[in-house]
């Protein structure tokens, strides 16, 4: 694992990562940059895509926006974190009011990054949320 | 109605009285021989004396009557005329009376406040001179048929004219006019109330709405933006990864492409912030302290730059309820955009305003460049900017921020000499109003 290996981390398997995002071209674009950044990322385009993957496969975590079509993101919140492994979210959105912000981290998840977002500064957050979930 | 205004005291009016003695008069005299007749007095003398009398003492008793009734009418008179002096000289509105010829016979010392004349300079001249010329000469046919109509005039009341002082400023003015017919001919009474000031709230008010909504709509508009923006960014990035075989030139110019997209985002982040900053805890906050904890931030960003700063905080200032970083963000913008403008001094002053005491004063002076008066008309419209890679936004979010906190910002320049922005803020904690404007915006 050469990426891992320069992020100075050394796991015995690649993390997994759930992104999920209506807009295709974007969870297109972040899966090639996550994957060049080491991780294992699989998209999902719609909440029941979603849970179905959350639901069947095991995530280390899970990157969602919060408005997506028929389902609300804070639904797919509440699901990861109602699992008997609970998946760590990091909500990546266009619209982060304070209201939308304070809902999102009551359904349980850990930070809300407003778009656009650079992969330093995503792969950042995602460094420091796993580290704060593996103590 | 008038006469009672003046006389109504409870007793007949003193006329009333006469006509009422004047009767008994008569059917004493009518009465009395036939009554004195019936009487066992044979002496014609003595019937006569008795006559004579009877009606002197009856006489007396109407006259003292009389003259008590007349004195206390009097008195009465004088106390309401007094009273009327009172309401006249020390109305809030000005009162200018003017006679059925349009000479102006009395005005109270307001209305002498409020057009700048002392009374003896306009007794006698036409009213018109209180209005601009423009209006000048339809004024006395106006005048006419307010007289001929003699009466309360729906148009009379609380009509809005433009008036002019003795300077020749013109002011907006209500002006209701009452028709007062009196012995000496019909009078017109006017009651005028300058209401400037009321106007200009209103123009402020339909302003800082219009921004509102124009921010509202920003506000909008740069969550929809977010979206296609990430998918600029994110592809860009894509190809911009490591190991990609790209010409130099193409290489060159997605990172053009990059570095605007950076700025969009920043743009629609900036609108964004000022929703995110309304929620912002607000507590007991030493001004002073705030000030120096900003410049602590800007001068760790302005090395380079011979920026030097001026402190005058005056320590013993009350503190104010406000939302620390907001109010930080406000003195960063203030001192970066000075910088931007080339200021090489800085000088920094707090203070009690000697105008409100209930406020706090902080002024920021620099030596810049300073603000064209074109410039300085639009500074706090959003996206109004003179910097080449500016936002427009910065100033427009600081005096949000301030008005947010019940505050004000104002702006004084002079080009080739500098600029002030002068922040009130309220000691006290905010008002109710002011509570309700914030949480209808956070819906």
């Amino acid at each position: 694992m050469p990426q891992n290996e320069r992020d100075g981390e050394a796991p015995s398997r690649r993390v997994r990562i759930l992104l999920v995002d209506d807009e295709r071209d974007l969870v297109d674009a972040y899966t090639r940059l996550l994957a060049r950044a080491g991780y294992d990322c699989l998209g999902a385009f719609d909440p029941d895509q979603a849970i179905a993957r959350i639901d069947a496969e095991l995530f280390d975590l899970m990157i969602t926006d919060l408005s997506l079509p028929r389902r609300s993101g804070l639904e797919i919140i509440r699901r990861a974190r109602s699992g008997a492994r609970p998946v760590p979210v990091i909500v990546m959105t266009g619209h982060n009011t304070p209201d939308l912000n304070a809902a999102a981290r009551e359904a349980g998840a850990d930070t809300c990054l407003l778009k656009p977002v650079s992969i330093r500064e995503l792969t950042l957050v995602i460094r420091e949320t796993l580290a704060r979930h593996a103590k | 109605m008038k006469t009672g205004f003046l006389t109504h005291t409870g007793r007949p009016h003193p006329a009333r009285l006469a006509i009422r003695y004047a009767l008994a008069g008569i059917v004493w005299i009518a009465v009395s021989e036939y009554l004195l007749a019936a009487l066992p007095i044979h002496s014609l003398l003595l019937n006569r004396f008795l006559f004579v009398s009877v009606t002197t003492v009856l006489l007396f008793i109407v006259a003292s009557r009389y003259a008590h009734t007349l004195q206390f009418s009097i008195t009465v008179r004088d106390e309401a005329l007094a009273r009327a002096h009172g309401y006249f000289d020390s109305a809030v509105e000005g009162i200018v009376t003017a006679d059925c010829e349009g000479l102006i016979r009395q005005m109270n010392p307001r209305a002498q406040e409020m057009f700048g004349y002392h009374e003896v300079e306009l007794l006698g001249h036409p009213i018109e001179v209180l209005i601009p010329t423009r209006y000048r000469k339809e004024h006395p046919a106006l005048r006419k048929a307010f007289h001929r109509e003699g009466r309360w005039r729906a148009t009379g009341v609380g009509r809005e004219i433009i008036a002019i002082r003795k300077d020749g400023s013109e002011f907006p003015a209500e002006i209701t006019i009452n028709h007062v017919p009196t012995h000496h001919g019909d009078l017109a009474i006017a009651f005028v109330s300058d209401i400037s000031e009321r106007r200009a709230m209103e123009r402020e008010a339909r302003r800082s709405e219009t921004l509102n909504a124009l921010g509202a709509v920003a506000t909008g508009i740069a969550h929809e933006l977010n979206n296609p923006l990430a998918v600029i960014a994110s592809r860009i990035e894509v190809m911009l990864m490591p190991g990609q075989e790209l010409p130099p030139e193409l290489r060159q110019d997605l990172m053009v492409l990059q570095r605007n997209v950076e700025r969009a985002s920043r743009i629609s982040q900036n609108l964004l912030s000022l929703a995110r900053q309304r929620p912002g805890v607000r507590q007991p906050l030493d001004i002073n302290k705030a000030i120096e904890e900003a410049l602590l931030l800007v001068r760790s960003d302005s090395r380079g730059t011979r920026l030097t700063f001026d402190l005058d905080l005056d320590s013993i200032l009350p503190p104010v309820i406000a939302d620390p970083t907001s109010l930080e963000q406000v003195l960063i913008n203030l001192v970066s955009n000075a910088r931007d403008a080339g200021a090489t001094h800085l000088a920094i002053q707090t203070a009690t305003d000697s105008a409100r005491l209930s406020n706090i004063r902080i002024s920021i002076s620099d030596d810049g460049e300073g603000i064209a008066p074109a410039a300085l008309e639009r500074l706090f419209q959003p996206f109004f900017t003179t910097k080449p890679k500016g936002t427009g936004l910065g100033l427009w979010l600081s005096r949000r921020m301030v008005q947010d906190h019940g505050g004000s910002m104002e702006v004084k320049s002079e080009v080739g000499k500098g600029t002030t922005f002068t922040i009130l803020l309220p000691v006290r904690e905010a008002a109710p109003a002011l509570i309700e404007g914030h949480m209808h915006a956070a819906k």
